[in-house]
């Protein structure tokens, strides 16, 4: 649902929907934390890579849908978190397991602030794309001739985690205790993306993507707001990385390229760029097509594609647009 | 307790039983599932849908003879679209429905995602066509069989094969990918070719190396052409590999090299160039049915005659027999076991010889690596459709160039002796 579309619903309207999602959102949370008793495991490590998948869709989106910047490499901060924390589990960093996820964060952080810092004081839209596309490609390279993680062939096997809490161990070396953690650091991860988005800060970014000029104008330092959410976009895309590598236990060059960099734009449009849960609702839609398409190999993609052109010709603002003019089409024929 | 509510405790705990037990003869009487992964979609579907054919023909073989241990096989099949992930994906969801004895891995990306999970699953798992040392070694263990040689294994058997029947030529170079398996293939094919020289003369140049993807070869021709060798390995595979020829042929690269191996395109690069294919042009091989010691195999006759059965296409890829042999790899431990329980069909494997459209095949022991024949193909341009022919195959026993077995430790061909 699109903040726009709140204030067209009235005060009313708005204050049930809201009840609503509130109460379906928890219903949701509940129902995964016990998906493991209640799917069998293919369909929850399905349900793991979406919850995954939808961060890193949302940390794209920070960029694209608030801060009015497209980035087309984005694969390479998810790839370096995502062989950080491969690399730590497999050769046993002393690290903790949540240091490492934090660590493989900042490193995501501090590669968008190099980044940033160099092309965001004067590119923006294609020369920006282009910047990180080229990113991702030297990345992939570099990793291709790194024999430690694993050149062509990917890091694999990487051992799945015992966090150490002093009086007791927390073991997730077992898929369901890896997916309810999984879960809990997705959730957190969205929330703070939420609290961002709606804080001062992500007024901010708003008002650069709506008129970078009028928003420098009124004394708003742009280049550095926008290297701000170019960091907060990397991290949290290099966290969604961290959170995958124990989860596939592999690793690939798969994941370093620019097609891996598409996922996130697919999903966001998909679901609805202009709305925060759009990646996420994006996410699900590619995964339900793909998951209901497995027997018929080849059709997903063509579904992919064609709900794509759907969307881009009928409804621009993807599929929570469509229903949120759905929904206002039904208001005004149950008032008329 | 009262006496009423006993008699219902057990009233409710007979039928309950009850139907446990029915629905487990239910599954010991209904057909035999069994769990197919490869890829079918992608760029890797060209490899991946010829294995599926094979493996196929493999269930409808064993079906039309009256099934496994009483029961029919039911292939269960999913699209692992040549990713690692997904791979992984589909491997649960198939343990998740109970399936037990898992066929996938037609490449080396999407094994080394499959291979790790298998104790976990605890499944069998074929690997059907990947040739990473991994597998067999950092990533091996005892739930995973391997169905195809090893880099090492075909490359160097492949260097041998060819310095054994071109033993004239003395220098020779490689263009490979600039990647690991670009490296290793070109390393292990000139290894083999100054070890099994006659008179240990012969001469390996440098490797000229290319992306795998390059479209234009301009300046790697220009480098070769340059060269001294007469033999040449390319490491170069798929639409770059006919890219090459094509470039190479009109710089007049097909009359300077007296011999040029490939890395397997096979009949991809023989239907691709047609008449134009090179006259001594050797690849990587697994079937051919018009020739020895196909010719004369009567289970090579009767996979040939199902497969042109089933899809009315006379000139097979040779990759069907890959699927077809790895397919009844499993199903063959599974009779041996007469159990398609994961421990006892592990067991009977790791002793199982079987006979298949290329020979016998058996597993070692240690680290579950097939060991068979491996074959190489002669191919040449035709005048005749499709305008290019298989001349010859040539062998090796893969037994006499395997690497010695190192289950769990990273391969490094440092450790072989020289």
């Amino acid at each position: 649902m699109t903040d726009a579309s709140w204030t067209r619903s009235g005060q009313t309207a708005s204050f049930t929907d809201q009840y609503l999602l509130s109460a379906f959102g928890a219903v949701l949370v509940v129902l995964l934390f016990f998906a493991p008793e209640l799917v069998n495991p293919g369909l929850l490590f399905i349900i793991g890579m979406t919850l995954i998948q939808s961060v890193f869709a949302l940390s794209w989106n920070l960029l694209f849908g608030y801060t009015g910047l497209a980035s087309f490499g984005h694969a390479g901060f998810y790839a370096i978190g995502a062989y950080f924390t491969g690399a730590s589990l497999r050769y046993g960093f002393p690290l903790p397991f949540v240091v490492t996820l934090l660590v493989a964060g900042i490193l995501g952080a501090l590669v968008a602030y190099g980044i940033g810092i160099v092309a965001l004081k004067r590119l923006t839209g294609i020369f920006l794309a282009v910047l990180t596309v080229a990113l991702t490609e030297a990345l992939g390279k570099i990793i291709g001739f790194t024999p430690a993680l694993g050149e062509q062939d990917g890091l694999g096997n990487i051992p799945r985690p015992i966090i150490n809490l002093g009086v007791t161990c927390l073991d997730l070396t077992h898929s369901n205790a890896y997916y309810r953690f999984l879960l809990i650091a997705c959730l957190l991860i969205i929330g703070g993306l939420w609290w961002v988005i709606h804080s001062r800060l992500g007024r901010t970014f708003r008002a650069i993507r709506e008129d970078a000029d009028r928003a420098r104008f009124i004394g708003i330092d742009v280049a550095r707001y926008r290297v701000i959410s170019f960091m907060i976009s990397g991290g949290t895309a290099a966290l969604a990385g961290a959170l995958s590598a124990p989860w596939t236990r592999i690793v690939t060059l798969d994941q370093v390229n620019w097609l891996a960099s598409t996922q996130p734009m697919l999903n966001s449009l998909l679901g609805g760029f202009t709305s925060f849960w759009g990646p996420v609702v994006g996410s699900v839609v590619f995964t339900s097509i793909n998951y209901w398409t497995r027997n018929y190999p080849g059709l997903s993609e063509m579904l992919v594609g064609g709900v794509l052109v759907v969307i881009i010709l009928v409804a621009p603002t993807g599929v929570l647009g469509i229903l949120g003019k759905l929904r206002a089409r039904l208001l005004k024929g149950g008032r008329a | 307790m009262k006496r009423r509510t006993l008699l219902k405790g057990l009233a409710a705990s007979a039928s309950l039983s009850l139907g446990m037990r029915s629905t487990y003869l239910r599954a010991q009487s209904g057909p035999l599932r069994i769990g197919v992964s490869y890829a079918l979609s992608g760029v890797g579907a060209p490899v991946g849908t010829q294995f599926m054919k094979g493996t196929e023909i493999a269930a409808m073989q064993v079906n039309r003879d009256g099934g496994l241990l009483g029961r029919q096989i039911e292939l269960v099949v999913r699209d692992d679209k040549y990713n690692s992930a997904e791979s992984v994906a589909v491997a649960r969801e198939l343990a998740g429905a109970g399936i037990n004895l898992l066929i996938g891995g037609s490449q080396t990306v999407t094994a080394l995602g499959l291979a790790p999970l298998a104790p976990e699953l605890n499944a069998v798992v074929i690997i059907a066509g990947a040739a990473g040392m991994p597998v067999t070694h950092e990533l091996f263990n005892r739930n995973i069989f391997r169905t195809v040689a090893n880099n090492y294994t075909q490359y160097s058997s492949f260097g041998r094969s060819l310095i054994e029947t071109h033993p004239q030529v003395k220098t020779w170079i490689s263009i490979a990918p600039d990647g690991d398996f670009g490296r290793d293939s070109a390393l292990f094919f000139g290894n083999a070719v100054k070890k099994y020289a006659p008179g240990k003369d012969a001469t390996v140049l440098d490797t000229i190396f290319t992306q795998g993807t390059a479209t234009d070869f301009r300046t790697q021709i220009n480098a070769l052409m340059s060269s001294r060798a007469e033999g040449l390995y390319i490491g170069v595979a798929g639409a770059a590999q006919i890219s090459f020829f094509q470039q190479a042929r009109g710089v007049g690269l097909y009359d300077k090299f007296r011999v040029i191996g490939e890395v397997g395109n096979g009949e991809v690069t023989g239907k691709a160039m047609g008449r134009n294919t090179y006259p001594n042009l050797w690849s990587i091989s697994y079937w051919n049915n018009d020739l020895e010691p196909f010719k004369s195999n009567p289970l090579s006759q009767q996979l040939y005659k199902d497969y042109v059965e089933s899809t009315g296409n006379k000139f097979p890829p040779a990759l069907v027999m890959a699927g077809q042999r790895s397919a009844m790899a499993l199903f063959e431990g599974v009779r041996k076991a007469k159990s398609s329980q994961t421990d006892a069909v592990i067991a009977a494997m790791e002793e199982l010889t079987f006979d298949t459209p290329g020979g016998p095949c058996s597993f070692r022991k240690e680290d579950h690596q097939m060991i068979a024949t491996s074959y190489y193909s002669q191919m040449g341009p035709s005048d005749t459709d499709p305008f290019y022919k298989i001349l010859q195959m040539a062998q090796i026993d893969t037994s006499q160039m395997i690497e010695p077995a190192t289950p769990g430790v990273k391969f490094d061909i440092k450790d072989l002796p020289q």
